[in-house]
C-alpha cells in the first residue's frame, strides 16, 4: 500500500529539503518506488539538493495546469532506478496549485509509487496548505532552538486540525558537545514541549552542507554518521525498531575508534 | 474605432501602407492601386513602403506586385517587417525569421531565479542569467555576461535560431523544441561559446571557431 508523507517544520532552514531528500534516497535504496514532491513553488530547492536541477523541464504546475503529463515532470534520479522527483515551478507561487489539485496529484502518484514525500514549504500559508493535503502521515523536523521548537508546535497543532494525527518528530541539527555544555536544547526538553513520537535526531554535521552542495544526498555516504542517523530514521519510519545512535562522540582517539567499529 | 486592415500614413520614411492583418496578395494590390489612383499626383517620385505584420505571401509575388506598381506608376515598393510595433500582438506559433536581421530587445540587468525574460525577436542580455532564471526568445539569444540559467532560443520554432554567452554554463539550453542539459560534472569553460542546433542535437563550440558553423 502506498502512503503519502508530507515533511514539515514551519520554520524555515531546519532541514525539510535535506531531510526529504535523504530519506526518499535510501528508501529508494531499500528498493521502494519513491516519489519526491517538492511544494515550494517559487523557492524550489529539493532539485539542487538531489543533483537534478539540470534536468527539470516541466513542473509541477505544469502537471496541474494540464500543460504536461505527470510522467513527463517526473525526473528520473540518476543514480537509483525507483526514485523521481516532481519538481516545483520557480517562476510562479504558491498560489498557482490549490488543495484540490494537490490532492488529485497526490492520489496520481500513488498508483505508481510506494512512497511519496512531500517537501512543504516554510510557513503556515497556502503553500503548506497545498502539501498537507492529500498526505497521510507528517513528519515535522525542529532544530534544537527555542523558536525552531516553537514554530513546531503551531504546526502540530494545523496538522491536527487538518485531521493528520500522530505525526513523528526529526530533530535535526543536534550539537552534543552544546547540550553537554547545557547551551542547547536537550532532546528530552524538546520532547517534553512537543509531546509527539521522536522519529529521529540527526547530528550537526558539516558533510551535510558539502553533500547538499554537490546534489549527493549525506544518506548515501556509508561512513557518515548523520548518514547514519537518517539511514535509522527511515528503518523507524518503516517500523523497525532501531535504538537511537549514540552521537555523544568525543574526538579522543578511542572515541573515534569506537565510531569506527559502531558504523562499520 | 474597428481596425482597417490597410492604413495608409505619411511617416518620415514617406509614405507607408500599414497592414493590420494578413491580406492576400489581391486585396494588397487593389487597396494600393486605388490609393495611388485616388491621388495619383501626389504620390509621384514617391517610394511607398508596406509594412507587414507578417508575409504569407510568396517573394515571386511580391515581386510582381512590384513591377506592375512600379511599370504603371513609376513608383518603388518596398516591403519591411512590421513587428516593431505590433510585437505584443505576435502569438507563440509564429516562426521569427528575423535572425540575420530582425527586430531585437537590450534587457539590461541580471535575470534572477525565477525571473522570465521573454521576447518575441532577439534577445540581448547585458547582465547574468543566474541559475532559475530563464531567458526566452523567438530568435537569438546572446547573454554579455555568464549563462548559468536556461535558456531558450528560437522558442517559436526557428532551430537556426543560436545561443551565445560570454560564459555558457547553461543549467539547460533549448532551441526550438531541442533540448540539451549541462553535463553533471562542471566544466565550464571561460571563453564565449555559442550554442547551435546541428543534426537535431544541441552542440556548443567556442566563439572563435565560428566560421565551421556557418
Amino acid at each position: 500500500m502506498s502512503e503519502a508523507i508530507v515533511i514539515t517544520s514551519g520554520k524555515g532552514g531546519v532541514g525539510k529539503t535535506t531531510s526529504t531528500a535523504n530519506i526518499g534516497t535510501y528508501l529508494a535504496m531499500k528498493g521502494y518506488k519513491v516519489a519526491l514532491v517538492d511544494t515550494d513553488i517559487g523557492l524550489r530547492n529539493l532539485d539542487v539538493v538531489m543533483g537534478l536541477e539540470n534536468r527539470i523541464v516541466y513542473d509541477i504546475v505544469d502537471v496541474v495546469e494540464g500543460q504536461c503529463r505527470l510522467k513527463q515532470a517526473l525526473i528520473k534520479d540518476k543514480r537509483f532506478d525507483g526514485l523521481y522527483l516532481l519538481p516545483a515551478a520557480q517562476t510562479r507561487d504558491k498560489s498557482a496549485v490549490t488543495p484540490e489539485q494537490m490532492q488529485k496529484l497526490i492520489g496520481d502518484l500513488k498508483e505508481e509509487f510506494d512512497y511519496i514525500l512531500v517537501d512543504c514549504p516554510a510557513g503556515i500559508e497556502q503553500g503548506f496548505r497545498n502539501a498537507i493535503a492529500g498526505a497521510d502521515r507528517a513528519i515535522v523536523i525542529t532544530t534544537p532552538e527555542v523558536s525552531a521548537v516553537r514554530d513546531a508546535d503551531r504546526i502540530i497543532g494545523l496538522l491536527e486540525a487538518a485531521e493528520l494525527h500522530n505525526p513523528k518528530l526529526v530533530i535535526n541539527r543536534i550539537k552534543m558537545d552544546m547540550v553537554k555544555r547545557g547551551d542547547m536544547m536537550d532532546i528530552e526538553d524538546i520532547i517534553d514541549i512537543l509531546a509527539i513520537d521522536l522519529l529521529g535526531v540527526i547530528p550537526d554535521d558539516e558533510n551535510i552542507i558539502i553533500s547538499s552542495n554537490k546534489g549527493e544526498p549525506i544518506v548515501m555516504d556509508e561512513r557518515s554518521l548523520a548518514g547514519q542517523a537518517y539511514r535509522n530514521l527511515v528503518e523507524r519510519l518503516l517500523g523497525n525498531n532501531v535504538p537511537l545512535i549514540n552521537l555523544d562522540i568525543g574526538n579522543g582517539f578511542m572515541d573515534r575508534l569506537k565510531k569506527l567499529f559502531k558504523l562499520a | 474605432m474597428i481596425k482597417e486592415a490597410i492604413k495608409i500614413q505619411g511617416t518620415k520614411e514617406g509614405l507607408v501602407i500599414v497592414l493590420e492583418e494578413d491580406v492576400d496578395i489581391e486585396t494588397l494590390k487593389e487597396k494600393i492601386v486605388n490609393r495611388i489612383e485616388k491621388s495619383l499626383k501626389f504620390f509621384e517620385g514617391a517610394t511607398l513602403t508596406v509594412r507587414v505584420k507578417s508575409l504569407n505571401v510568396k517573394e515571386e509575388k511580391l515581386q510582381e506586385l512590384k513591377d506592375f506598381i512600379f511599370d504603371k506608376y513609376g513608383i518603388e515598393v518596398r516591403v519591411k517587417n512590421f513587428q516593431e510595433k505590433h510585437i505584443k500582438n505576435v502569438t507563440d506559433d509564429e516562426i521569427f525569421n528575423g535572425l540575420e536581421e530582425g527586430i531585437t530587445k537590450f534587457h539590461k540587468g541580471t535575470v534572477r531565479s525565477g525571473q522570465v525574460v521573454k521576447y518575441h525577436g532577439n534577445l540581448v542580455i547585458i547582465g547574468d542569467v543566474n541559475p532559475g532564471g530563464l531567458v526566452q526568445a523567438a530568435g537569438n539569444i546572446v547573454v554579455m555576461g555568464t549563462l548559468r540559467g536556461i535558456a531558450h532560443a528560437g522558442f517559436t520554432g526557428n532551430k537556426e535560431a543560436v545561443i551565445v554567452a560570454s560564459s555558457l554554463r547553461a543549467m539547460q539550453l533549448r532551441i526550438a523544441n531541442v533540448i540539451s542539459r549541462a553535463p553533471d560534472k562542471d566544466d565550464a569553460s571561460d571563453y564565449p561559446e555559442i550554442a547551435v542546433v546541428k543534426k537535431g542535437k544541441i552542440i556548443v563550440k567556442p566563439l572563435y571557431h565560428l566560421n565551421d558553423l556557418w
